[in-house]
């Protein structure tokens, strides 16, 4: 898994989403609320980038190739939040992001190339992370660890955040 | 199998595709998804030819008919990707077929613009 590419985008439009809810709405105009979870879906990031030289769209095509289209997650780089001095979603948080819809290139001017790039979070849990991994066991394996303590160094993780006493 | 007509496009716009995945969502937004290959689908490229000569004009159009419109794939010359040192989708990996049928609007006396839309065919 691979962090996204770092390069700086030219446009960024950030949208925070919603709790999953239901909302059901009587004929009077009443309205209940049921809320489904207390992570955040929906968190949306459209990214542009123009006038890219080649080399950098290779980038950016070839993280999404890897990243089997809109099937696997990755982590965002610092230069995609640009001048946030805090981002909006942190770096390395339990909130992971997958592409949304396919890349759209386009010539720009000759050799440059413009890409605009849709993304969109996923709420990272077990599955794919330990939270406190302390002394956590070798299967099954975990991609990500936060907190990992004295996890055992094998299989070999590709993050391990905050690692404190991690082999 | 044929291949498209070697000219160089004016404008040209090329979208990914995804690979063939199904995905469930819960009512919590947690979400499962199943991926089915790792080739890509539903790669599309969009062509702008300008101030085509008819003759120009015709070696595509006869192409489109040749290819019984949307049906037969085919293969896409170097200068269809003209600028690019590699090219995004190998000819190894995928054909390309119509989606649509091409645009010809005349823009001067015997010039003339179209517009072709393909999409991706996995080998």
């Amino acid at each position: 898994m691979a962090t996204f590419p770092a390069i700086a985008p030219t446009s960024r439009v950030y949208t925070p989403g919603d709790v999953p809810r239901a909302l059901q709405e009587s004929l009077s105009g009443l309205a209940t609320g049921y809320r489904r979870g207390n992570r955040r879906i929906g968190q949306t990031l459209s990214l542009n980038f123009d006038y890219l030289a080649e080399a950098q769209m290779v980038q950016l095509k070839d993280h999404y190739i890897n990243s089997n289209g809109t099937f696997n997650i990755f982590f965002l780089s610092a230069e995609i939040w640009g001048d946030f001095n805090t981002p909006p979603v942190p770096l390395l948080s339990d909130f992971a992001w997958r592409y949304t819809s396919e890349p759209v290139i386009t010539d720009a001017s000759y050799n440059r190339y413009s890409i605009a790039i849709e993304l969109q979070t996923v709420p990272i849990d077990t599955g794919d992370l330990i939270f406190d991994g302390l002394t956590a066991s070798l299967l099954p394996e975990r991609e990500y660890i936060l907190e990992a303590g004295g996890a055992a160094a094998s299989p070999a993780r590709d993050y391990i955040i905050s690692p404190t006493g991690a082999v | 199998m044929a291949t498209f007509p070697t000219l160089t496009p004016n404008s040209r716009s090329f979208t990914l595709g995804n690979t063939p995945q199904l995905e469930y969502t819960g009512p919590s937004g947690a979400n499962v998804r199943f991926l089915f290959d790792a080739k890509r689908v539903g790669q599309k490229l969009t062509l702008g030819f300008e101030s085509l000569t008819e003759s120009n004009l015709y070696l595509i159009q006869n192409h489109y008919v040749a290819q019984e419109g949307s049906l037969l794939p085919f293969d896409l010359p170097a200068s269809v990707w003209s600028g690019y040192d590699t090219v995004p989708a190998p000819a190894v990996d995928y054909d390309w077929r119509y989606a649509s049928p091409p645009q010809i609007t005349p823009t001067a006396p015997g010039r003339f613009s179209l517009t072709v839309e393909l999409q991706s065919v996995v080998k």
